[in-house]
């Protein structure tokens, strides 16, 4: 989608993230676009090592001080990968702020669950100890948490799994924040508790107008709550898409592998899997990187890698099927 | 009908809960809470649940893997209840199992060549001579290398391990597989691969399965029959088709409305279940479900409902079915 300036919330352009290896630098993620309209949802889809949570932890500032992050980070025109530790730490949990997969280690197991919500606030707004509290029950109140007087004093052992996502949740929203980036929320809970906390995190984007950038691998989760998706594979986007058009008509061999992956509810067909395993990171073919595992694959897309375009308005793919140079079938 | 391979008969499997400094059994948690079904020959029976509710201890328990606390668990006319240690080890020979995390269920300091041909030595099957040869075919079989035998588990991806403990379940030829959540630590792309590997040994070597995973689409695309259980309980048993269709127990109803469909014009009907999982050391009185149902009456907080066959081949534990309820079944 091509949005006006003053639309864009979040705006990653050309973003490559980079480690250092005993054999030199290592790129997890290359050449990574990406817009967010205020208010929006979008899906970053994957499966692991595609790049996806390393991309939420470069728009975080989270990465270790050793990542080389090349390209533009920018949030609302102000762009991220420049500013300081101490103005970073202005944005961070203030302006945007993240959820991750694991509820149980994101806390801290000797912090009660009152304080830990609070630490953001300390850190953003200029409350009184009174005021404190009181928000800290409002926003227990706000995630669905029952009795939150009570909950405020106990310790995250004491939450089931799904409660101590909510408590998460709460305490990503402590200081209203124009961005969350939920990095597979509701990978680790069962299934009826995924429907809960989806339900919520629909529920507070409604009240408070925020954009979600939504991290998973589950097809299911991201045509329930986004209205845009951007496909990775090895470090790289290669689809991007309105979520109607992922399901309905996706045009690079990997979206349609990853689908072809599911098992379908309404028939039992047997699975047609993508061959092979995604390539490591220090072995990354040249050309296409999913060259090696698609049926379709011609000689140009193991010498030369595709671009990024637009096959129609708002859907881009990379592949050489699509482009001039490769013959489209 | 065929006569059943397995068959599980009221099993339990209590858990003491100790305390103090003289460790003293205050309570239980009942894992798994008088559970009754049975397998048949060349099905796959997948069991279904949510985290706690029992299903990996109910696999476990009936391959005596843990101690049952009661209950009967016969294969073919064998009671394995009964046995004792020897026994049971070399009936093993027919039962085996596949564990989830394929990181931790393979030794790291052997190579993949002894993991997978301990087993046969154990049992004291064929020469040294044909277990290489067994362990090779079976390697192959299930889409490795043969050479894989002279490397160590790590320098295999989790796709590859699941391959390599699924392998070394089949050495020994067995009837009865259980795989336990086989590929839940799997990327959706590898899954699919070992999913469609499992269907064709199943059809190679006449594999009955025991399918117990969280993931319903997986349960359904795969088994012949599905088992739904609650804490600790069984809740539903049915034809896949039919349960997946047509649920009967409120608590399938809303486990199956949960299900995330990645087709974004699907028709989405939630039933959100109200509050978390009761403790399966303090479960509730009655029916299991009726501190979340929607449909609960005051003879659910009562009493225990029956396991009765609502209809050929679809059985449900639910006060709203059968005679105790006049009026309507909900939809």
């Amino acid at each position: 989608m091509t949005l006006q300036a003053t639309d864009t919330l979040l705006n990653i352009s050309n973003l490559s993230i980079s480690f250092k290896s005993d054999d030199g630098w290592i790129r997890a993620v290359q050449d990574v676009n990406l817009q967010m309209a205020p208010g929006e949802t979008v899906g970053l889809v994957g499966e692991s090592g595609c790049g996806k949570s390393v991309t939420s932890l470069a728009i975080m500032g989270l990465l270790p001080r050793t990542a080389r992050v090349e390209g533009e980070i920018s949030l609302q025109g102000r762009n991220l990968t420049t500013l300081t530790d101490k103005e970073l730490r202005r944005v961070r949990g203030n302006d945007v702020s993240m959820i991750f997969q694991e509820p149980m280690t994101s806390l801290n197991p000797i912090l009660r669950i009152g304080d830990q919500i609070a630490e953001p606030l300390r850190m953003h707004a200029h409350l009184t100890s009174r005021q404190m509290s009181e928000r800290v029950k409002e926003l227990l109140a706000q995630v669905g948490i029952p009795n939150p007087a009570r909950v405020m004093q106990e310790y995250p052992h004491q939450l089931s799994g799904g409660m101590r996502q909510r408590v998460m949740i709460a305490m990503a929203m402590a200081c209203k924040p124009k961005l969350l980036i939920a990095d597979e929320p509701t990978t680790a809970l069962d299934v009826t508790v995924q429907a809960q906390i989806l339900d919520l995190l629909r529920k507070l984007q409604e009240e408070s107008g925020m954009s979600l950038l939504l991290i998973t691998h589950d097809l299911g989760v991201v045509a329930e709550m986004c209205s845009r998706v951007t496909v990775m594979y090895a470090g790289k986007v290669v689809e991007e898409c309105p979520v109607d058009d992922l399901y309905y008509e996706p045009e690079h061999p990997y979206t349609q592998g990853l689908l072809g992956s599911l098992p379908d509810l309404d028939k039992r067909e047997r699975l047609r899997p993508i061959p092979g395993q995604v390539p490591p990171l220090w072995a990354m073919p040249p050309g296409c990187r999913f060259a090696p595992r698609c049926s379709r694959a011609m000689d140009i897309c193991h010498s030369t890698e595709p671009q990024l375009l637009d096959v129609e308005p708002n859907h881009r793919v990379s592949c050489w099927l699509h482009q001039k140079g490769g013959t489209v079938s | 009908m065929t006569e059943a391979l397995l068959r599980v008969s009221n099993l339990k499997k209590y858990f003491p809960i100790k305390r103090g400094v003289l460790r003293r059994t205050v309570g239980h948690v009942r894992a798994v809470d008088d559970v009754s079904f049975e397998v048949f020959p060349g099905e796959t029976l997948g069991i279904v649940g949510e985290s706690g509710c029992g299903k990996s201890t109910t696999g476990r328990t009936l391959l005596r893997l843990l101690e049952p606390t009661s209950g009967e668990v016969w294969f073919k006319d064998k009671n394995l209840s009964q046995l004792n240690k020897s026994e049971m080890r070399a009936m093993r020979q027919h039962l085996q199992i596949v564990f989830q995390d394929p990181y931790s269920s393979l030794n790291p300091r052997y190579k993949v060549g002894t993991i997978l041909s301990r087993p046969m030595e154990v049992h004291g099957l064929y020469t040294p001579k044909q277990r290489i040869q067994r362990v090779e075919m079976m390697l192959e079989r299930c889409g490795l290398n043969p050479s894989a035998k002279d490397r160590y588990p790590h320098q295999f991806s989790g796709g590859q391990r699941q391959r390599i403990g699924i392998a070394r379940a089949l050495t020994l030829n067995p009837s009865v597989l259980v795989l336990d959540e086989p590929v839940s630590a799997l990327d959706v792309s590898v899954q699919s691969q070992i999913i469609n590997l499992l269907e064709d040994l199943q059809e190679e070597f006449k594999l009955t399965y025991l399918f117990i995973a969280h993931d319903l689409s997986v349960v359904h695309h795969i088994s012949d029959r599905v088992a739904v259980m609650y804490l600790g309980q069984l809740a539903e048993l049915a034809t896949s088709d039919a349960l997946f269709s047509d649920p009967l127990h409120p608590y399938t109803q809303a486990l199956l409305s949960a299900i995330p469909h990645p087709d974004p014009r699907a028709k989405r009907e939630r039933i959100l279940l109200s509050g978390d999982l009761p403790s399966p050391a303090n479960p509730p009185t009655g029916c299991p479900f009726h501190t979340r149902c929607a449909h609960a009456m005051d003879i659910c907080r009562k009493q225990k409902p029956v396991w009765r066959e609502e209809r050929p081949g679809h059985f449900v534990a639910c006060h709203l079915y059968g005679s105790a309820v006049e009026g309507g079944i909900p939809r």
